[in-house]
């Protein structure tokens, strides 16, 4: 996997510097198909430490 | 677009194909021709009367089809059986087992995807609930093997994690999390498949609560009248439905309940919570030309999926304690399993007497007990019995502290300690005629000369 990722998980990556929840990944990239917003979600997991609350929220566990 | 619902060009065996082509056939199901988003099919299955299968999903080229076991009805026309005997053919099913057989070059591996070139976001796997942590398999039936436990088939949740990764749900107590604790205690990879898209007799199968030792495709075959068809998998040592739609194989890595997994859109009806659970790594994908996705809607259709159970469970037990039941009914508010009515030919205390017995199964929380005279698929007839046949300080019976389930918010579980169980409150409600009244009391009021006439005559 590259270190640079790509714009779509780039995209996901900013939204997980705050607590956001799965449906607000997928509402913030509605231009995008679904299909491919899994493919980026996929890429951000494997590269990345998600966090979570007790409301099931992610976000980066870099993140303050 | 046409999808080939049709039945199985195995002749005499209904498939899952076969079971949507009768579905659609009985009115239960119905195609959608306009292109769909995954995230949109729950809300989409949810506003309507029949199942629907989606035959275009954006950016996929495999169709969804949901809501196969919403109601009664739709279960009913799933396994093809009368609505009213959905109990007792079960039971029957479950007393009659058939061993399973096993099929060459099966149709769930006309098609094989291996190693990297596995991408579980080619799948249409749909986010179903608003606050679900991510898409989930709903439908997968989960099959393992043990040598000293034997085969086992369970439903279990996943949640995709990566093109390779799903969370699955192990967190209660169950016979797959009793084999995976044995390779996890060992460090080992624990070998599983998936199987998506099964008919109803082996999807009930599955789902039945079979005693250990007891393996849940020969249940399968009890109710289907015919032995299961099984498959060998391509890269691990088990067997599958050869008919399934898609199968995943993999393993379950070792690393306990580590990784996050949920919310999802629970059984009973509310959001769950969030839960640490084993990863299911997928090394494999077959399926059939042309799969069809099956999503399972939850709650209504996980909870039918358990009805036939509840109901033959409860036919047991009342037959255990000679009391005569001429129909019972898990309710679908009730979860089919919480709550239940029973009609029977009471004799005297009998009334009580099945609300004790059908107390003391696991799950069932509340009960309606009436005389044989009363429609019990008739709300307003059990309503009526209740309002009159029954008085609230002789015939409600309140019993305190029975084993419980976490499920319910009612019973607060997390004021529970570690490894604490919950307890319940229970009750029944006896709504036959109280001892002592004669029956004249309660005649029916008949139109008059009702067999004289007949309404279609006069529109």
């Amino acid at each position: 996997m590259s270190d640079t990722p790509s714009p779509l998980a780039a995209r996901i990556l900013a939204l997980l510097q705050q607590p956001t929840f799965f449906w607000q990944v997928i509402d913030a990239l509605s231009d995008q198909t679904y299909r491919a917003t899994l493919e980026a979600w996929s890429e951000v997991r494997e590269g990345h430490d998600l966090d979570r609350d007790e409301h099931g929220r992610y976000w980066l566990k870099t993140a303050p | 677009m046409t999808i080939a619902v049709t039945a199985s060009t195995d002749a005499g065996f209904e498939d899952f194909r076969g079971m949507l082509a009768r579905m659609t056939r009985e009115g239960q199901l119905r195609s959608v021709g306009k292109e769909v988003k995954p995230q949109h099919m729950t809300a989409l299955i949810g506003q309507s009367p029949t199942a629907l299968l989606f035959e275009r999903v954006e950016a996929y080229d495999i169709p969804v089809v949901g809501g196969l076991f919403w109601t009664r009805a739709r279960t009913a026309s799933a396994l093809g059986w009368p609505e009213a005997e959905l109990g007792r053919r079960f039971a029957q099913g479950v007393a009659r087992p058939f061993a399973p057989v096993m099929v060459e070059n099966p149709p769930c591996q006309q098609k094989v995807v291996l190693g990297d070139d596995v991408d579980l976001s080619a799948l249409p796997i749909p986010f179903m609930h608003q606050k679900d942590g991510g898409p989930y398999i709903s439908a997968g039936i989960a099959f393992a093997d043990d040598p000293d436990l034997g085969p086992n088939a369970g439903c279990y949740r996943l949640m995709f994690r990566t093109r390779r990764e799903m969370a699955i749900d192990l967190f209660t107590a169950s016979d797959l999390r009793r084999y995976y604790t044995r390779h996890f205690e060992r460090g080992e990879p624990m070998p599983i498949a998936v199987a998506i898209g099964v008919h109803a007799f082996e999807h009930m199968g599955a789902a039945y609560k079979a005693p250990a030792g007891v393996d849940e495709m020969e249940i399968a075959g009890g109710l289907r009248g015919a032995p299961a068809r099984l498959a060998a998998c391509k890269t691990v040592p088990l067997k599958v439905p050869a008919h399934a739609e898609i199968v995943l194989e993999g393993e379950l890595l070792p690393n306990g309940w580590t990784a996050d997994e949920g919310p999802f859109g629970e059984f009973a009806g509310m959001q769950g919570d969030l839960k640490h659970n084993p990863i299911f790594r997928v090394n494999a994908i077959t399926h059939r030309e042309n799969p069809i996705f099956y999503a399972l809607q939850m709650p209504w259709e996980n909870d039918w999926l358990n009805g036939p159970a509840t109901e033959a469970a409860c036919m047991r037990i009342l037959g255990l304690i000679g009391v005569q039941a001429t129909a019972v009914r898990a309710t679908e508010g009730g979860c089919c399993g919480w709550s239940v009515v029973a009609a029977i030919k009471k004799r005297a205390g009998e009334g009580k007497n099945a609300i004790a017995a059908l107390l003391a199964l696991p799950v069932v929380k509340q009960v309606i007990v009436t005389d044989d005279d009363i429609d019990i698929d008739d709300p307003a007839q059990v309503e009526w019995a209740v309002t009159f046949r029954c008085q609230a300080d002789k015939d409600v019976v309140v019993l305190s502290g029975l084993k419980g389930k976490h499920v319910d918010p009612s019973q607060r579980p997390w004021d529970l300690k570690p490894g604490e169980l919950p307890t319940t409150a229970k009750f029944g409600i006896d709504a036959t005629i109280p001892e002592g009244i004669p029956a004249f009391r309660y005649e029916r009021i008949e139109p008059a000369f009702r067999s004289a006439v007949q309404l279609r005559d006069y529109l």
